[in-house]
């Protein structure tokens, strides 16, 4: 491997912090609340049609014939489109991936293949919903069916139906991920606990709004008007543009409010793509609403994902120094934002572990499934689920306190930055102190003694621990690990910081918030730079390409915003303070220096009455400009762009290794659950979950992050699941099936908030709010603690009461988990 | 999906037979099927429009009559399909005439669906498959009754 490069830590001017910090009331709220925000299905255009799209009955068939006659027969039908105009009409989608993945044909509707059940066959545009969606009943296509495949591990077998016959096999990509000196650590260690089998289920984020758009192809113009809750514009932009062969700025995005996306919506381009051909051929505004159904059987999934043959050196004294695992990814029908998946979630090799010997042999496996999306701890999540159990099952094998074993194994407090054997630096942190506070707010000692105590009831408790990572601000030269010829590295965000006419702050970013409050945060912190109060910045809420400024990574995304949002938006309002200052000073009549900014007004420090207002600075730079002297006049714009930009470097694509992420935020969650043996039923009787994300900018919204990503996790911990049936048929694509977490099936969850500031960042923050799934593993730990002394070993992330159930009721004899352990050394 | 029952039908075992045996009679008396049309092998074409939360779905279904015995058991398979739904139904009955002029009608459906609707199925379909049933034997009691009393087929 290559040695790791340590980052030069940066630190800019830091602000006066008088609003940063301060619970305020969320801006966002005075319209949210009152039902006056602005969601996509709320848009209206004249003369626009309602989108229907005809989906694959079939995980995997060829398409024989599509006859879209009878239905545009009907009065009321403006337009259909099916896959063979789409072909003729459109290029396919730029793919991420090298060879062999990379040479998918994906179009934003089936072509001549459908490869998963649900998959857009056709569409139809009519002058309602209903009728769009009658009319898409009379669509014939007849379909022979191919056999398919459901499972990755399977699917990466030779002779396995192929998703995609031109790959030659469903493994779309493959890389082995190797650091340190794993064979060694396996001969050298005191014992080696084998795990044979682990599984990471699939589920989604459920957003409360459903993907939606209204898409217009202007005849006149030739621009593209995408108004949609998709989360990543930029990105759908470079898949967009090439695929309708448009420029890049003929493309005009827009959205205002955003009903959660959590990454789901970020791979919503096809359906764009859809919209915008069906608009140009019936020469009207194309209108999409997804139904929960349609979102649930094939927007996106998060990704499942099997290890297999996981080995775990450890030492006598509870030193874990590594482990190795095959991983099987399975991405579904196509790569989409795959197989960025497979190198992301190497930001969190280690997990929060001084491991220093690992490999991970990754595949990317094609299946006759929904394809996966990012998803509110993308890739990450699931490899920490993974690091987290190979910890508590050596715990359980050898003997050893979990909290212990922990304590022994986690980074200190002393050693950061910390930099991984792969390359990544941890920014800070500080892990024993968070465990230990969460351990105090479940009352560890007394959550034991709850459990001695129910011995024999026919209740068992058990206590569990998630230690877990949120990674943030990507890296995109990650991209090269999967394929090195991507033109990706570093990262940037922008914004823009102007004064208006009579001297108002506002404030443009390239961002596109679904509900993390940038508007509120961003004028805390603006508020502090220039001196006014949050209520006087007006930061324009939602994203609107043509209005504000972006790079190619913008959007809202990897735990960033705190970090890339806040550093543009900052960056742009110290610029526009220099600008003010110059004309104060100028008018003024003193140095630069001697200017301050209080209450609006530049005023000269220690004489207030010598002072101007931000709207007179207007005023002289906008509408009076021949008073001040040409060599302001020329310079001073009071209206910035700036880009935030941090200190990536490219990361060695041979090795895969470099800092692949800037900032680390970590969370430790406690939990303690009652098992009813009779039923399987699980119930959290306490929950406890400290964070940690550098310098709260807001404490509440950052309390109400903590919340949802609890609220995720327990969520997929014990309800939601995506399963399909032996046909390829998904189980569960309402809420009826789908059953997503209430307030009635949430627990009191006890928070707290021990910030260790990033030396990395503007202010001292790290991104957050994806969590790394840290109820997964503290769940799944103190199920594996409740059921001590039964030989169970918990081996999916999900598991509901019928699972707890089967896994009470399995006979020793004939379990197959397989769980063991060689050792040298007797165990403690 | 396997459901199956058993019903007490207060009309003669012949009645109720030569009601069920002929679609064309049973459709009339049908809530939610339109468009029947008999094929020549004996099978038929029929729109049916189930009432699932959902909506109405049309199912475009063809029937085919599938053994039996005559005046026993009727057996049918049915494919349908609906946009990105697909149907595949297995139905059997089996008739039994009783002393007191009443009819046991023994039926077991193994249905399955594709798309949506299975996905609904899991909580939902058992209750509506049982209460189309219902309404067929409803249907096909009235009609055996009707023949019944006005000395018809």
């Amino acid at each position: 491997m290559s040695t790791p490069r340590h980052l030069d830590t940066w630190t800019p001017p830091a602000a006066a912090a008088r609003w940063t910090g301060l619970e305020l009331p969320r801006k966002e709220d005075l319209r949210l609340l009152k039902g006056q925000g602005t969601y996509a299905d709320d848009l209206w255009m004249h003369r626009m049609g309602y989108v229907h799209f005809v989906r694959s009955p079939h995980p995997h068939a060829r398409i024989l014939d599509v006859d879209t006659s009878r239905a545009e027969r009907v009065p009321g039908v403006y337009a259909t489109l099916t896959g063979d105009e789409v072909r003729r009409l459109s290029d396919r989608y730029t793919q991420l991936a090298p060879e062999p993945g990379g040479r998918v044909k994906d179009y934003c509707l089936a072509v001549d293949k459908v490869r998963f059940a649900g998959e857009p066959v056709a569409a139809v545009l009519a002058e309602s919903r209903e009728l769009a969606r009658d009319a898409g009943a009379l669509v014939e296509v007849d379909y022979e069916p191919l056999p398919f495949v459901l499972d990755a591990v399977d699917g990466a077998e030779r002779g396995r139906p192929q998703v995609h016959t031109e790959v030659g096999s469903n493994v779309g990509w493959h890389g082995v991920f190797d650091f340190g000196d794993v064979d060694w650590a396996v001969k050298a260690a005191d014992h080696v606990v084998r795990i044979p089998h682990l599984h990471f289920h699939r589920f989604t984020s459920a957003p409360l709004e459903c993907n939606a758009a209204l898409v217009h192809w202007d005849p006149g113009t030739g621009n593209i008007e995408l108004q949609s809750n998709n989360q990543m514009p930029q990105f759908a932009a470079m898949l967009i543009a090439p695929a309708l062969g448009v420029r890049t700025d003929q493309l005009k995005f827009k959205a205002q409010d955003i009903g959660g996306a959590f990454g789901i919506k970020l791979t919503t381009y096809t359906y764009l793509t859809a919209l915008a051909l069906l608009s140009r051929k019936a020469n009207r505004p194309a209108k999409w609403t997804e139904y929960r159904s349609e979102h649930l059987a094939a927007s996106a999934h998060g990704n499942e994902r099997t290890f297999r043959d996981i080995e775990v050196p450890v030492m006598a004294d509870g030193e874990i120094l590594g482990y190795r695992a095959a991983a099987y990814d399975d991405v579904g029908a196509f790569m989409r934002y795959e197989p960025l998946g497979a190198a992301i979630w190497s930001q969190v090799m280690p997990g929060c572990y001084r491991f220093k010997h690992m490999r991970v042999d990754y595949r990317s496996v094609f299946t006759n499934k929904c394809p996966v999306g990012p998803n509110r701890g993308y890739s990450r999540l699931q490899h920490l689920w993974l690091v987290e159990r190979i910890v508590d099952l050596v715990a359980d094998e050898l003997g050893f306190d979990p909290v212990e074993l922990r304590r022994r194994n986690y980074v200190p407090a002393d050693a950061f930055p910390y930099t991984t054997p792969n390359g990544c630096v941890y920014d800070s942190g500080d892990y024993h102190r968070m465990l230990d506070r969460a351990l105090e707010l479940i009352d560890y000692d007394g959550a034991r003694e709850l459990q001695r105590d129910a011995h024999g009831t026919g209740k068992r408790i058990g206590i569990g621990i998630g230690s877990t990572l949120d990674s943030g601000t990507n890296n995109f030269g990650q991209a090269r690990i999967v394929n090195k010829h991507l033109p990706f590295s570093g990262n940037g965000e922008a914004a823009i910081c102007k004064l208006d006419l009579y001297g108002e702050i506002n404030v443009a970013l390239g961002t596109v918030p679904q509900g993390q409050s940038h508007e509120t945060t961003t004028a805390q912190v603006i508020a502090d730079a220039l001196g006014v109060t949050p209520d006087e910045v007006l930061v324009q809420p939602g994203h609107d390409s043509a209005r504000n400024s972006y790079t190619g990574f913008s959007g809202t995304y990897a735990s960033q915003f705190a970090v890339t949002g806040i550093g543009a938006a900052l960056g742009a309002a110290e610029r526009l303070r220099a600008d003010i200052v110059r004309v104060a000073a100028c008018v003024l009549e003193c140095p630069d220096e001697e200017i301050v900014l209080v209450r609006g007004t530049a005023s000269v420090e220690g004489d207030e009455d010598r002072a101007l207002t931000f709207a007179e600075i207007s005023n002289l730079v906008y509408a009076n400009i021949g008073a001040l002297p040409p060599d302001v006049a020329d310079t001073v714009t009071l209206n910035h762009r700036y880009v935030y930009r941090p200190p990536f470097e490219v990361p060695d694509w041979k090795s895969k290794a470099g800092n692949l992420a800037l900032t680390y935020a970590s969370q430790v969650h406690a939990c303690v659950v009652e098992v009813d043996e009779q039923t399987g039923q699980v119930r959290i009787l306490d929950y406890a979950a400290v964070d940690e994300c550098g310098t709260p900018i807001n404490p509440q919204i950052v309390e109400g992050q903590v919340h949802g990503a609890a609220a995720h996790g327990v969520a997929a911990a014990l309800q939601e699941t995506l399963e399909y049936d032996e046909r390829g048929q998904l189980l569960n694509a309402t809420f009826w099936d789908y059953k997503v977490l209430t307030a009635p099936d949430t627990p009191m969850f006890k928070t707290d908030n021990l910030p260790c500031p990033s030396p990395f960042t503007p202010t001292g923050s790290k991104g957050m709010g994806e969590g790394g799934g840290a109820p997964l593993h503290s769940i799944c730990g103190a199920l594996q603690d409740a059921l001590r002394g039964t030989g169970a070993v918990v081996t999916d992330t999900h598991n509901p009461p019928e699972r707890v159930w089967r896994l009470l009721r399995t006979p020793p004899e004939a379990r197959v988990h397989g769980v063991e352990s060689v050792s040298r050394k007797p165990a403690p | 999906m396997r459901l199956a029952g058993t019903e007490r039908l207060a009309v003669p075992h012949g009645a109720l037979w030569s009601v069920l045996g002929d679609p064309e009679r049973l459709a009339e008396a049908l809530p939610h099927v339109d468009d029947l049309v008999r094929l020549e092998d004996g099978g038929f074409e029929a729109t049916i429009r189930p009432a699932l939360a959902l909506g109405e779905v049309p199912f475009r279904t063809v029937w085919r009559r599938d053994g039996g015995v005559a005046g026993e058991t009727l057996s049918f398979a049915v494919e349908g399909r609906s946009e990105e739904y697909l149907l595949e139904l297995h139905a059997d009955l089996r008739l039994t005439g009783g002393d007191d002029g009443a009819t046991t009608l023994a039926w077991n459906v193994d249905c399955g669906f594709t798309g949506t609707m299975r996905a609904v199925g899991q909580r939902v379909l058992p209750a509506i498959v049982r209460h189309q049933v219902q309404l067929v034997l409803a249907a096909a009691t009235r009609q055996a009754s009707a023949a019944t009393e006005g000395g018809g087929p």
